[in-house]
């Protein structure tokens, strides 16, 4: 493969690749020790080869998680019946156990959350929940439904015999809507307004788009919205003008029309919710990306030199908060070169090399 | 290999002939064709097929009889699903067109996952399917932890090795499932790995309430 007559033999592009493999494998659970990282350094570096089979197998890995849809198609009706259909004719065995116990993952949070109450009052119940920068909470109702506000976040509750109307006035939260069709529960933020009568899903207010991400069951989307007056009984009678509705795994973009409208694979839906989970994690983001995403969790000012640097692209996860640690990871991994221009302001650049 | 793609491979022409008695565009032909793999190799994953060929020959009957009535009612369902038929715009044809590109990839990422020995397939399959932990799935398969992870590196290896005999550019596949990276030949060292070392999850996997 290689031309060149080294005396020490270049070892097989296979060779290399299992190496790379191996590494991949060590940072995978997230069980890697400093000693790791340091001899992982050492192996990169010393040669483009190495860094190179590290970026394939790194990123074929992650390209692996789509694979996760075929739990969906395992689980579709015509192949549930085509099995079944197949079984009566004698072509099947027994049914295996190993893929059985697979469900989705997606459970409704747990844990000891506090039940918020609300205040109330001649229309109904009423109030108003936020977080700081870099804090996260979960709001219990009395209903059964819960929202998780993340960073940056305030919502309005109101609810009233007739519905439950959310205000997202800033900041991304995720509603857990327990089930009841004659109160229908609806997400007001900017011009949009989403309505669910039993679902997930999480809704961030970016500028003056509305990011919609639907992690169970079906919502539907409208603009032309207006958030309910401050002692509304039932919404705006104002018609919003219906988009669109989507279902579980879907994101979609809006404000006055649908902007954005994707499908997204299991494991990169988990990816988009991790936040729940007080952590953040990426796989092949840009940094500018990345950057902009933690940036939501800290005052700390992150500034990018140079351009090719805002296009490097990240995989792992820190926990919010832990914006330190991200910094240490990328001088360690990626050769970064982390300057503290102030308390508050943190500037990235390129490396010299060595 | 697992017997799906054995029977796949060994099937192909005719299936692609079922689906050429409906529809009348190649690509639409090699797409169903191809997800006929699909919802075999997931069956097989549940279920062991003891006739893989009559298996296979089902399902594309299946689903070529499933796509005529989809197209049959196709222009409804689409108006009544999103208000109005001007609602999407372009958007929505960008998207289709996604989704067929990632439907591809996960064809073939599929395949390199049947190509596999048994004992390589099952433990790539628990951790990136059934989303284990390493360590779970050491516990399950009564296995070192370390035998897992080299079962693991060894399939991700021969999963590279098989995707590019069949002529597909590894790059290809860099693309993450919700951040396209665009990646130039040449750009060295531009994967890190950010695992701060107080250890963000528990190893079993549990992240709340540590």
């Amino acid at each position: 493969m290689s031309k060149s007559d080294n005396v020490v033999p270049l070892p097989e592009a296979k060779d290399i690749e299992a190496q790379a493999a191996a590494w991949v494998m060590r940072f995978e659970d997230g069980e890697a020790t400093a000693g790791d990282l340091a001899a992982f350094r050492a192996w990169r570096n010393a040669s483009e080869q190495h860094a190179n089979a590290f970026d394939r197998m790194n990123a074929l890995w992650g390209a692996l998680d789509a694979v996760e849809e075929l739990k969906d198609y395992a689980a579709a009706d015509d192949n549930v019946a085509l099995i079944e259909e197949q079984r009566r004719a004698g072509g099947i065995f027994a049914r295996r156990t190993i893929f059985a116990a697979a469900a989705a993952s997606l459970a409704v949070a747990a844990g000891a959350g506090v039940v918020y109450e609300l205040t109330r009052g001649a229309k109904g119940e009423t109030g108003t929940f936020r977080t700081a920068v870099g804090e996260q909470k979960t709001v219990r109702l009395a209903d059964g439904s819960a929202i998780e506000l993340n960073t940056d976040t305030a919502v309005d509750v109101r609810y009233t015999h007739s519905a439950r109307m959310i205000t997202l006035l800033h900041g991304e939260a995720y509603f857990s809507v327990a089930p009841n069709k004659r109160r229908p529960f609806t997400v007001y933020a900017g011009k949009g307004a989403v309505t669910a009568v039993g679902t997930a899903f999480s809704v961030r207010l970016r500028g003056a788009l509305i990011d919609v991400l639907v992690a169970k069951g079906r919502v539907a989307l409208s603009t032309g919205a207006r958030a309910p007056a401050k002692d509304a009984v039932t919404p705006r009678t104002a018609p919003a003008k219906p988009l669109i509705e989507i279902s579980k795994g879907e994101n979609a973009v809006f404000e006055d029309k649908i902007e954005h409208l994707d499908r997204i694979p299991p494991a990169a839906l988990d990816r988009r919710l991790s936040w729940r989970d007080g952590i953040l994690e990426f796989s092949g983001e840009k940094l500018a990306d990345v950057v902009s995403d933690v940036s939501r969790y800290t005052n700390t000012h992150i500034e990018i030199d140079g351009e090719a640097l805002r296009d490097l692209p990240v995989t792992g996860y820190l926990k919010v908060g832990q914006v330190d640690a991200m910094f240490e990871a990328l001088a360690v991994m990626a050769d970064v070169q982390v300057d503290r221009v102030s308390a508050d302001h943190v500037r990235l650049s390129r490396k010299e090399k060595e | 290999m697992s017997e799906i793609l054995q029977a796949f491979i060994e099937n192909e022409r005719a299936i692609r002939r079922i689906f050429a008695r409906y529809c009348s565009r190649a690509e639409d032909v090699e797409d169903l064709t191809q997800e006929t793999f699909l919802k075999c190799f997931a069956a097989e994953m549940t279920t062991d097929i003891r006739e893989p060929k009559a298996f296979l020959l089902r399902a594309a009957k299946n689903l070529a009889l499933s796509e005529l009535k989809r197209k049959a009612n196709k222009t409804t369902s689409f108006i009544e699903d999103s208000g109005g038929p001007d609602v999407l715009g372009n958007d929505g044809q960008v998207s289709v067109e996604a989704d067929i590109d990632g439907r591809r990839k996960l064809v073939a990422l599929a395949k390199a996952i049947a190509s596999l020995p048994a004992p390589h397939r099952r433990a790539l399959l628990m951790r990136k399917m059934e989303n284990l932990k390493i360590r779970q799935i050491a516990k399950r398969l009564n296995v070192s932890v370390s035998t897992v992870e080299k079962r693991v590196a060894a399939a991700l290896v021969m999963c590279a090795s098989y995707l590019r005999a069949e002529g597909y550019d590894l790059a290809e596949f860099g693309a993450a499932a919700f951040a396209p990276v665009q990646r130039k030949p040449g750009d060295a060292a531009s994967v890190i790995a950010m695992t701060p070392q107080t250890g963000a999850r528990s190893p079993d996997g549990s992240k709340r309430h540590e």
